[in-house]
């Protein structure tokens, strides 16, 4: 199981669920540092990685960053995302250079994919990944809590 | 450059024109629209085919996805449900690497996402 990392924005101090992915399409493979983001709707990319690739635009989609200014629009590309080994096939990922470190974008591995097959322990400081297409990965019980209104 | 600053202004006349359902208000006679578009389909890729078909959806059309994500191909509603992660895959499954757009029919709700880092 893959242990938590120091996360580089803050050494020392946080660990946090990151883990180097692979982003495949077209037969090309680039590895990019990923933040495992529970609360990202999506996965995002860099943008390099979808000029590298020649990831051709799917379409668009709505983004709110949260930072006070107006939501975006952002494009979005169909590839594999390998995590730990992992294939997620056809995700459909947003290209953006929005997250990273020292000037280097980051992706971001949004619950699209975590909801398939991540599981985050944060006491443990460890992630497990299972493939989503496998029949051995348990159903997720459902929760005792009514659904909440918001 | 060009083709994409026609293409954002032909999408920017045509989300208001299916929001207002008048030609008028964006000084565009229905006869010079549709020639417009003949001269910027000739100039667009065939994702950016995909992509002015989806900004210029008819009314009709767009009524009837209302609220849906929708996979448009060779120009018309491919596949249609409610998130656009499972429209991609299916179109994915059925149509392969085939020119897509992949948009929302109506208003649709941000996503959240990281702050950004600097």
């Amino acid at each position: 199981m893959p242990a938590y990392l120091n996360a580089p924005w803050r050494p020392g101090v946080a660990l946090a669920p990151i883990a180097r992915i692979h982003v495949k399409k077209n037969g090309g493979d680039e590895a990019v540092m990923a933040l495992l983001d529970s609360g990202a709707d999506y996965t995002q990319i860099p943008t390099a990685t979808v000029t590298n690739l020649g990831l051709k635009k799917k379409g668009d989609r709505l983004v709110d960053r949260k930072d006070g200014l107006p939501p975006t629009s952002v494009p979005t590309y169909v590839t594999d995302i390998i995590l730990e080994g992992v294939t997620f096939r056809d995700v459909l990922v947003s290209g953006t250079d929005d997250f990273g470190f020292d000037g280097t974008p980051w992706a971001l591995v949004g619950r699209d994919i975590l909801n398939e097959g991540v599981i985050l322990d944060g006491p443990r400081k460890w992630f497990t990944v299972t493939d989503p297409s496998s029949a051995s990965v348990a159903p997720v019980p459902p929760s005792a809590r009514p659904p909440q209104a918001y | 450059m060009k083709t994409n600053a026609l293409v954002s202004d032909v999408g920017s006349r045509l989300n208001y024109t299916v929001t207002s359902s008048t030609m008028a208000s964006v000084h565009i006679r229905a006869d010079e629209c549709n020639r417009f578009f003949l001269v910027a389909s000739r100039l667009l890729s065939p994702e950016e085919r995909e992509e002015l078909a989806f900004r210029s959806m008819p009314a009709t059309t767009a009524r009837h996805y209302y609220g849906k994500y929708v996979a448009i191909h060779n120009g018309a509603v491919a596949v249609s449900g409610d998130s656009d992660t499972g429209v991609a895959r299916e179109f994915v499954r059925t149509f392969g690497d085939a020119p897509v757009y992949i948009g929302y029919v109506g208003r649709e709700r941000a996503a959240y996402q990281v702050r950004p880092r600097q």
